[in-house]
């Protein structure tokens, strides 16, 4: 199990091989990617911030919990930071296993989560030169005052909570 | 004078002559949006014993762009996702987190 913030290209085929052994019989990827649109607007590319020490404990915190819940020990997360353009790989996840349920929810589980909790922000670079905050939907974001958007990447958890529920850390 | 970590003795002017007084200091960060909006991404903050995350919020709301937070923005106390009760004893690094978008 690995988790990593990275300033450089995400190699997927490294991270493939990294938790793969003869024993798996499946390797499950996700590949988060910057998207060319963002309700309606053209984007040219998105600048990628952490609060990195925070970002690092909850990936791991994360990981951690995919093993406890699928005992998929074969887990490496890397989020990349830095400004992205088009088509770069913002997010990559590998999870390994001899079945392929277990890396599938694993997998799953992980880029939901990261998605909901890990503090990483993006500034999305658009055509007409503007520029904005955007936001996925987890905890804490339902009123931000500031900066409010669509996920890029992906769209957001079809799964429901009550499924991989975590705490509610909104100050109340 | 008791020697725990993040206290010092500030020394406060007041009419009647200087007085000594024990104050304790947070690091509070500041990211993304947050830090566009109050023009800053740390900031030294003193404040008295037995203050609260609610009490830190309180400060930066009262700062220059401090109305641009919302009012009860996500609070992280030495990287751990905090409630608005929670007790500071002084050296702790406060952040607050702006909606978060990592994917």
């Amino acid at each position: 199990m690995r988790v990593a913030l990275v300033d450089h290209l995400i190699d997927v085929s490294a991270l493939i091989a990294e938790v793969s052994d003869e024993s798996c019989g499946a390797a499950t990827v996700f590949l988060g990617c910057v998207r060319n649109v963002n309700a309606g607007k053209p984007v040219t590319g998105i600048e990628y911030s952490a609060y990195r020490s925070m970002a690092e404990r909850e990936m791991t915190a994360i990981a951690d919990e995919a093993a406890q819940r699928f005992g998929v020990s074969r887990l490496v997360v890397e989020h990349r930071l830095g400004t992205l353009g088009l088509g770069d790989v913002s997010v990559a996840i590998v999870a390994a296993h001899p079945h392929r349920a277990p890396a599938l929810d694993a997998m799953r589980f992980a880029i939901e989560q990261l998605k909901r909790r890990v503090p990483i922000w993006k500034l999305e670079l658009y055509v007409d030169g503007t520029r904005e905050w955007v936001a996925n939907s987890g905890i804490g974001n339902r009123e931000s005052g500031i900066g409010n958007g669509e996920a890029q990447t992906e769209p957001m958890a079809s799964i429901p909570n009550s499924r991989f529920p975590i705490p509610d850390g909104g100050v109340r | 004078m008791r020697a725990a970590p993040g206290f010092f003795v500030c020394v406060h002017a007041r009419r009647a002559g200087y007085i000594l007084s024990e104050t304790m200091t947070v690091t509070v960060l500041l990211f993304a949006s947050y830090a566009d909006a109050l023009g800053k991404s740390a900031i030294e903050l003193d404040v008295a014993p037995g203050s609260t995350v609610r009490d830190i919020l309180g400060t930066l709301f009262a700062m220059p762009g401090g109305d641009r937070l919302p009012p009860r923005p996500l609070v992280a106390v030495n990287q751990e996702y905090a409630s608005a009760s929670t007790a500071l004893q002084g050296g702790e690094e406060v952040a607050v987190i702006p909606p978060v978008a990592g994917g």
